[in-house]
């Protein structure tokens, strides 16, 4: 049965979110397991609800599958839509009277692949879930490190679904000393939507103000951003996406 | 005898035990957010109110040793680092302390494959053990930023990133775990990549000495399911297994009708393990294409309050 987001957030069960990317570049797999069965006895069945959304936050897809005992997904998400750069959001709830803690939530635990038609493969678990409130970027979340420059980007989700509520926030390009390189803006994300910046497209002085450094550091703070992610996208065609 | 020559690790240092990777370059770092502070007033609160509740000696015994190291370092923000390197068969070889101290913003970063050549190892798989010299005051000493495993193949790169801490594990004394459970439903065997879990039997007691010998469970979609046995991991080490080594070659055949998926479901009685999801060509674990940490899924539950 169809499920929106916010049903599944007012229900406590608020769908985790990942990045979606569909083209002739990458494509992407989430792959989930009904755990309920394995951990739950007498509770073997959930349902898998899976939702995309396209960069400014409209929903473009949405799928549903029932998982009995040992029951498990791997949705290619490029059969629901073949070209898109954007949100994935799952959640899995049981079918049974799993009744909530007051003011208590239940995540999501899911992974995604993202297949490069070079033949690299990444993987990520999921990241934030979806909220309903305005946060500020998690603390421990802001700063990784990265390298090649030329290759190198960022991912920045809105997983945040209330509305008007669009993710802002600063990048800055940090030497490994610590010095502060370079500060920019992000770009407003709408609600569950989603960016993908090239290093160069946010810092493009960042090839000389890095220098001879292998490896630089990126800083990311902020609201209504969850964790981000880095990637890498090689003239080879592979694609490679990290979580923080 | 004791494994390591000296003390490696004191209590509230958090840690994190990594795999290196023969042929490949293995980059280790961290980047310290700007925010960080060894003690805060939050934590200093929580510490009176919690003394309050304790009685006031035995707070200070467990905290002594760190308020101390604390206030040696003149409350110093900056971290430092060293390295424990051991076997796949958790021997302990050598260690390395990083010279370097490191300041909020500034990042930790050093190439292990380099650093195991000139500390005279031959070209082989490891474990490293890093350890920081302190973290975050919140009950797991948690690192404040989370750690870069970074594997640069020829034209690929693969990463996975996660935290450390300090927090007590497989140590009888302090913590007993009823088991482990790694759901991995990200398996492929096919002509061009197959998956393998490779699990560390970790412990925050530096002479830990119990022996992991997990079992394996392949289920394809339609419930059909292979089991398997994992094989032992020592104390402190690390096996890597692909689903061909643990099921063997007929494994092919059996995903086949679904593509070449499946998920893994491992157990182990008693202990908990690390867990690391990988993804490689099919040519005998020569090409890394994907490396990810498993999530524990019963953390998903913490809000469910009846079922």
């Amino acid at each position: 049965m169809k499920l929106e987001v916010a049903e599944a957030v007012a229900r406590g069960y608020p769908p985790s979110v990942l990045y979606l990317r569909n083209d002739d570049v990458v494509e992407t797999e989430v792959c989930a397991f009904n755990y309920f069965s394995t951990f739950f006895n007498g509770s073997p069945e959930a349902q898998m609800h899976v939702w995309l959304f396209d960069r400014d936050g409209t929903q473009v897809g949405y799928f549903d599958k029932e998982l009995g005992l040992d029951g498990q997904l791997q949705l290619k998400t490029s059969q629901l839509c073949s070209s898109i750069s954007g949100t994935v959001a799952v959640t899995l709830m049981p079918k049974g009277e799993a009744k909530v803690r007051p003011g208590k939530r239940v995540t999501t635990g899911y992974y995604a692949q993202y297949y490069s038609q070079q033949g690299a493969i990444s993987l990520s678990h999921e990241r934030e879930p979806v909220t309903l409130t305005e946060f500020p970027t998690p603390a421990w979340a802001q700063t990784y490190l990265s390298k090649f420059v030329e290759q190198s980007g960022i991912i920045v989700i809105n997983p945040c679904m209330a509305p008007g509520c669009d993710a802002m926030g600063t990048a800055r390009l940090i030497a490994l000393d610590g010095a502060v390189l370079a500060e920019q803006k992000l770009p407003q994300i709408r609600p569950m939507g989603a960016r993908r910046i090239d290093t160069l497209e946010l810092f493009p002085d960042a090839r000389q103000l890095v220098g001879s450094a292998v490896t630089f550091a990126l800083e990311i703070s902020g609201a209504n951003l969850a964790s981000p992610f880095s990637f890498y996208q090689f003239a080879n065609g592979k694609f490679s996406l990290h979580h923080f | 005898m004791s494994r390591f020559p000296t003390t490696p690790w004191k209590p509230y240092e958090p840690r994190f035990i990594l795999p290196t990777f023969a042929g490949l370059e293995c980059r280790l770092g961290l980047s310290i957010p700007i925010w960080y502070r060894p003690l805060t007033l939050r934590y200093m609160r929580g510490l009176v109110a919690g003394s309050l509740k304790k009685k006031f000696f035995e707070s200070l015994k467990d905290l002594g040793p760190e308020l101390t190291s604390l206030v040696a370092s003149g409350f110093s923000r900056k971290l430092r680092f060293r390295l424990h390197i051991l076997s796949r068969g958790g021997e302990y070889l050598t260690s390395y302390e990083v010279p370097s101290a490191y300041a909020p913003r500034a990042s930790f970063e050093i190439d292990l494959s380099r650093l195991l050549a000139d500390l005279k190892l031959p070209d082989d798989d490891y474990l490293v053990v890093a350890v920081m010299s302190r973290g975050r005051m919140d009950s797991n000493r948690s690192s404040p930023a989370s750690f870069s495993m970074t594997y640069v193949d020829q034209d690929n790169v693969a990463i996975y990133r996660t935290g450390a801490f300090a927090r007590p594990l497989n140590e009888g004394r302090l913590k007993s775990h009823i088991g482990f459970t790694g759901i991995n439903p990200k398996v492929i065997a096919t002509k061009d990549v197959v998956s393998s879990l490779m699990l560390i039997n970790h412990s925050s007691d530096p002479e830990y000495a119990f022996a992991a010998s997990p079992k394996t469970v392949l289920i394809r979609e339609d419930g059909e399911r292979l089991e398997g046995d994992f094989g032992g991991i020592s104390p402190l080490g690390a096996r890597e297994m692909s689903i061909a080594d643990i099921f063997g070659n007929k494994v092919f055949d059996f995903l086949k009708p679904f593509g070449g998926r499946g998920t893994t479901v491992t157990t182990c009685l008693g202990v908990t393990l690390a867990s690391l999801h990988l993804q490689r060509s099919n040519d005998n674990r020569r090409t890394l294409l994907g490396i990810e940490h498993s999530r524990p899924a019963h953390m998903n539950f913490a809000g469910i309050l009846q079922h």
